[in-house]
């Protein structure tokens, strides 16, 4: 849930006077015009509402235009046989956007494009045979981060000849190689001593880590081959274990094993409830149980393992029933009509929890809740309330965020809601000073609680966030988003401007939307 | 006396040999693997039999050796899905019968060599089509990209009949959906329709190798 957070913004301006967008396509390298490039201008789609494509090509001496198209937010893309479009250095995809207001007429935009560059080479393994089906990357030299659109793309499957072929921008590369494992969510009895191959990312030649890599040199119009790259081998592990719990019958647990990028085939347990994941590289994996009989749904709490070394170990996940959770809202006036519900912060497979209903005495109940660990929303609070304290069993817990990885076992809930939080409001300009087309504004406690307060503005409307615990908050100010990842939210809040909320303040700050991403206050 | 038979019944990929087992031992399989146009044994080829009964746990695997050979000890009586993989071969799946007899058997694996076919793919005016969807239709899927001279390579192709057709540029070439481009400067875009190999705007007999 709060790793990818997809969000559409909706620019206000379509039926309004027409934009315009001009320019000059250019080989950078020969610094020359250039003809025959294909652009084109794709409006971010909002929901529900597409924004029409718009499309020219550039002639003799490398101009292009546009003359009429909607105000909106586009994103530019050209194509062109051989040739690569480059991108500005910008860390944010978001940032790579084109916003068009209302009689905007950009009438000089230079787009540069590259003899594309060519880098070739196989994967092999210890033994010299080729790996088929490895994922070829080339990252570039100085950056975590892509720079170019098309460096988005610099990647390619090997063949059964273990061959690849890498197109895009000339610079320097680091390039790397992965294969995912053979793994299998069955236990692969081997009594001959072999064990399933597994790898390492590997780094051309033969490095186990960036730092110990070759760079690679790709030259604009130029076939860079013989990018050879040998895969490290890594030990082959296996993670095995128990499901206890499992009810008298036919049906068998299923086990859920995932890591933080991948998932895989569950396995599922034997008579005794018995499993085993066979070729496991080292990583840290994450392991739920799941039991469904008809009406009957057992779970077992997320149990977190560590492969590192040779060992395999033992998980014991124990089913369990969903448990019920009682608890009381105490607020001034009545709570009653008020709903409580619980936003689970491990995975979850689909579970679905009824009730929260806020009673007349201020009571409510929940259920099914398994195992894991959970933040307590109130939904549809009154004007400036707040969540202001949530104890388990008369402890405080914070961010109103509960464990119950162990389960529920009767614990019970005491929100206490505040009626006067804080505010914060304000306007978005641009920083020539009009009112900023599309920007997205967050104001957050930590960066991972983004979502919590969230707002899309369109040009000239006012962001305003109520209901605040008091508390000190960061104000993010972000290009029209499409995406909102995890990486991107942690760059944004430690950029921003920090804000103190006190109960029943009522704060005004407007800010200047820049490119970069960061709010400068206007004083 | 513990012994095992070992029958295949897919017949075209297999024979069955002779050899002897230990007295004593528990149920053991084992072969040799082969590149089926050669004879030659093939080395570091995955084995695995899987049991065909449902829900199973587990599966046993074994690793062939340089001189082709592989074996698996301790396997339970019961009729196995047996495959063996390595890079640049394709095998179908055989069923292997594993019982407590007296009669020993081993099993030879035949893995057949994949083919690949390339070409190129220019347009009405003859010029090379970068980025074009190439895809092999047939026996299996494959599916490749041309680059900037038009050329493609399909590899790891099942020996066998193919259709080969060319669609324009994959959508992974295209950031967004692709949508009717509005144009005002006089030029067309233009789209290039799915094309069979050599020059044909349909399959005539439609999946033929059904």
């Amino acid at each position: 849930m709060r790793s990818l957070a997809l969000l559409f913004l909706l620019c206000g301006c379509l039926s309004a006077q027409p934009a315009s967008f001009a320019g000059t396509v250019v080989d950078a390298i020969a610094q020359r015009p250039l003809a025959g490039a294909h652009i084109t201008l794709t409006g971010v789609v909002p929901f529900g509402n597409p924004i029409p494509t718009y499309g020219a090509t550039s002639g003799e001496d490398g101009h292009f235009s546009i003359p009429k198209l909607a105000p909106a937010v586009y994103s530019l893309s050209a194509q062109r046989n051989g040739f690569v479009y480059i991108q500005e250095d910008h860390q944010e995809p978001l940032e790579r956007r084109i916003a068009l207001r209302a009689g905007d007429a950009i009438t000089d935009r230079t787009v540069e494009m590259a003899p594309s560059a060519v880098i070739t080479g196989r994967v092999v393994d210890a033994y010299g045979d080729p790996v088929e089906n490895a994922y070829v990357r080339a990252t570039r030299v100085g950056g975590n981060s892509p720079i170019s659109i098309v460096e988005d793309r610099m990647f390619s499957p090997t063949d059964e000849r273990g061959e690849f072929r890498i197109v895009g921008a000339p610079g320097e590369f680091y390039v790397s190689a992965t294969k995912q494992p053979g793994r299998v969510a069955l236990r692969e009895i081997r009594t001959d001593g072999s064990e399933i191959p597994v790898y390492g990312e590997t780094w051309h030649p033969e490095a186990e880590s960036r730092a110990k890599a070759v760079v690679v040199e790709a030259v604009a119009g130029r076939e860079t081959t013989g990018i050879d790259i040998r895969l490290v081998r890594k030990k082959s592990l296996h993670i095995s274990g128990v499901v206890t719990g499992t009810p008298d019958g036919s049906a068998r647990a299923q086990v859920f094993l995932h890591t933080k990028s991948l998932g895989m085939p569950p396995a599922t347990a034997d008579a005794d409830g018995r499993f085993t994941f066979s070729g496991l590289a080292p990583d840290e994996y994450q392991l739920t149980a799941r039991y469904e009989a008809g009406a009957l749904e057992l779970m077992s709490r997320t149990v977190e393992v560590r492969l590192e070394v040779a060992e395999d170990h033992s998980v014991n996940l124990e089913l369990a029933a969903g448990e019920g959770v009682s608890g009381n809202v105490e607020m001034e006036g009545t709570a009653q009509g008020l709903k409580v519900r619980l936003d689970a912060l491990t995975q979850m497979q689909g579970v679905e929890m009824k009730g929260g209903e806020v009673d007349r005495t201020g009571n409510f109940n929940i259920t099914p809740v398994y195992p894991g660990r959970f933040r307590v929303r109130v939904d549809t609070m009154p004007e400036n309330a707040y969540i202001r304290t949530v104890r388990v069993d008369g402890e405080a817990v914070a961010d109103t965020a509960i464990d119950f990885t162990r389960g529920v076992k009767g614990a019970k809930l005491k929100i206490t809601v505040g009626v006067n939080g804080g505010s914060v409001e304000g306007l978005v300009s641009s920083e020539d000073g009009k009112p900023a087309c599309c920007a997205m504004v967050v104001l957050a406690e930590k960066a991972e609680y983004v979502n919590d307060h969230m707002k899309a503005v369109k040009a000239g409307e006012k962001y305003r966030f109520t209901g605040l615990r008091p508390g000190k908050y960061r104000l993010i100010v972000s290009g029209p988003a499409q995406e909102f990842g995890t990486q991107t939210a942690e760059t944004l809040f430690s950029k921003a401007p920090e804000i103190e909320v006190h109960e029943g303040d009522r704060i005004t700050r407007d800010v200047t939307f820049k490119p970069r991403g960061s709010a400068s206050e206007k004083h | 006396m513990r012994n095992i038979r070992v029958t295949l019944l897919v017949a075209a990929l297999c024979c069955e040999a002779s050899g002897q087992t230990a007295p004593g031992q528990a149920p053991h399989v084992e072969g040799v693997v082969v590149d089926s146009l050669t004879g030659v044994p093939l080395p570091r080829v995955r084995v695995t039999l899987k049991d065909l009964a449902a829900a199973v746990t587990e599966q046993y695997g074994a690793q062939s050796t340089e001189e082709g050979k592989f074996s698996v000890d301790g396997v339970k009586p019961g009729s196995y899905s047996v495959v063996g993989q390595r890079v640049g071969y394709v095998m179908p799946r055989v069923k292997v019968t594993v019982k407590v007899d007296d009669k020993p058997s081993s099993v030879q694996l035949q893995l057949v060599p994949v083919g690949g076919i390339s070409g190129r793919i220019t347009d009405s005016d003859g010029e090379p089509v970068e980025h074009a969807s190439v895809t092999a239709e047939g026996l299996t899927r494959r599916e490749s990209t041309t680059d900037e001279k038009g050329h493609f390579r399909l590899g790891g192709l099942a020996p066998g009949k193919y259709r080969i057709k060319a669609s324009h540029a994959s959508q992974f070439y295209r950031l967004y959906f692709i949508l009717p481009e509005i144009r005002s400067d006089g030029r067309r875009e233009v789209y290039n329709a799915t094309t069979y190999y050599p020059s044909a705007l349909s399959s005539s007999t439609r999946d033929w190798w059904r």
